[in-house]
């Protein structure tokens, strides 16, 4: 189960032991270590981060390569340390449709399909070179029994998604486009550089030709077009 | 109440609560009762409790700058409703939560949840499995609003909630659904059509 099944492109292959005392390994851990303290606001003992360490696995992805693609079973949670994925489906009349936008610090992956090992209807793709920190459920499970503080994480965690998904759903239901797309990038300023249109505007559920005419009418927004479109 | 409670806490933990932390569950809340059209919550007011449904069922929606209302989410038994924003950040709320029928509950302060998951193992493992479903649920939710047509959602709604239809008026389902009454009604008619269409073929 621990073994990467997946066929692309990762720089152990199937990771020997001694991945385990290189630069790399040595930076994603210190990147999780710190997001550890800073969102549980403590600090991690080396013991303690001894035993969340030795279930994670370092992972790479190039950009447009899939973590994880529909029917497949979900099987990581990834840890975004440095890069940026999308999450989408595709319906059945093959428009994509993006849920999840994920950047340094977030979890990305198909919680349902993770969980229950059911087959995922989402595509997991990276958008830009990536670096990430993947565990499967019962890993999970077992760090979040053992180690009090991975269980607070948890928890916090739990906490925000369910208040940024309201959040979401409300505005979903409830706001025009305009109102979303400025809630959007007030809440994620650095989105709009890393993300492209196309991507945002199916992230809010609206049409690319709606989002690219609520730009044309912001100030703040049409600054920025010109980067966008290199 | 005690025993409709016990049994929703021994379906969602897998290690048996014992009696002593049973105890302590239970005074960590409240119970109340509230009359069809009573409110536990209004715009503007902190969320001060979080609520787990017994018996009965409540709308929780929100108010547009146009007077139109946006139902954010519907509960019935065993589900727990509220303002997760107001009630960890204690800001206030832009939500009402309204009882549809004579509704019974037992609330939470967020205090008082922290110190429930702190003391009683088994109830952080039957907080998690509820976070775990409710973000699946809410995620979903989100993706329907923003991918489905009015029609794949109705559908998908009866699928996953059976028992709302005849528990919640129409228009509350058009506006939790995110459609015009208008366009539900629409859709029910020409289900309708198709259903007595089959069973004249049956026949």
């Amino acid at each position: 189960m621990n073994q990467v099944r997946l066929g692309y492109w990762h720089p152990f292959g199937n990771p020997p032991t001694s991945y385990r005392f290189s630069a790399f390994f040595a930076h994603v851990m210190q990147v999780l270590r710190d997001y550890i303290d800073q969102q549980t606001r403590s600090t991690i003992s080396d013991a303690d981060f001894a035993l969340v360490t030795a279930e994670l696995l370092p992972y790479k992805l190039r950009k447009k390569q899939f973590l994880l693609q529909a029917g497949e079973v979900c099987q990581y949670q990834a840890f975004v340390v440095q890069g940026a994925l999308r999450l989408y489906s595709v319906d059945a009349r093959g428009n994509k449709h993006i849920h999840v936008l994920g950047v340094e610090n977030i979890w990305i992956g198909d919680r349902e399909s993770w969980s229950q090992l059911t087959p995922s209807p989402y595509y997991v793709e990276a958008v830009e070179d990536s670096e990430l920190l993947l565990i499967n459920c019962p890993q999970a499970q077992k760090i979040v029994r053992t180690v009090p503080l991975v269980a607070e994480l948890v928890r916090i965690q739990d906490e925000r998604n369910a208040i940024a998904t309201q959040k979401r759903l409300h505005d979903a239901i409830s706001c025009s486009a305009e109102e979303r797309y400025a809630a959007f990038i007030a809440q994620h300023p650095s989105y709009v550089q890393r993300f492209s249109q196309v991507m945002i505007a199916s992230y809010l559920g609206i049409s690319p030709e709606t989002l690219s005419r609520i730009r044309a009418k912001l100030p703040l927004a049409s600054a920025t077009a010109d980067r966008d479109t290199f | 109440m005690q025993n409709a409670f016990r049994t929703y806490l021994d379906a969602g933990s897998t290690t048996p609560v014992s009696d002593a932390d049973f105890a302590r569950i239970c005074a960590a809340f409240k119970s109340k009762k509230l009359k069809k059209k009573a409110f536990l919550l209004r715009a503007g007011e902190v969320c001060k409790h979080y609520a787990l449904v017994l018996t009965g069922a409540l709308r929780l929606y929100s108010v547009g700058d146009k007077g139109s209302e946006h139902v954010l989410s519907l509960g019935v038994e065993n589900c727990w409703v509220g303002d997760r924003e107001s009630w960890v950040l204690l800001t206030p709320s832009p939500y009402y939560l309204e009882a549809v029928e004579d509704t019974s509950l037992l609330l939470i302060t967020h205090a008082c949840m922290q110190e429930l998951l702190r003391t009683v193992p088994a109830w952080a493992e039957l907080m998690r499995g509820v976070n775990r479903r409710q973000g699946i649920a809410t995620q979903k939710r989100l993706e329907a609003a923003i991918s489905s047509t009015a029609e794949e959602r109705y559908v998908a709604f009866l699928a996953q909630h059976p028992g709302y239809e005849h528990r919640f008026c129409q228009h509350l389902i058009a506006s939790y659904l995110g459609i015009l009454p208008e366009t539900l009604s629409r859709i029910r008619m020409k289900q309708l059509a198709a259903k007595t269409q089959s069973a004249e073929v049956l026949s």
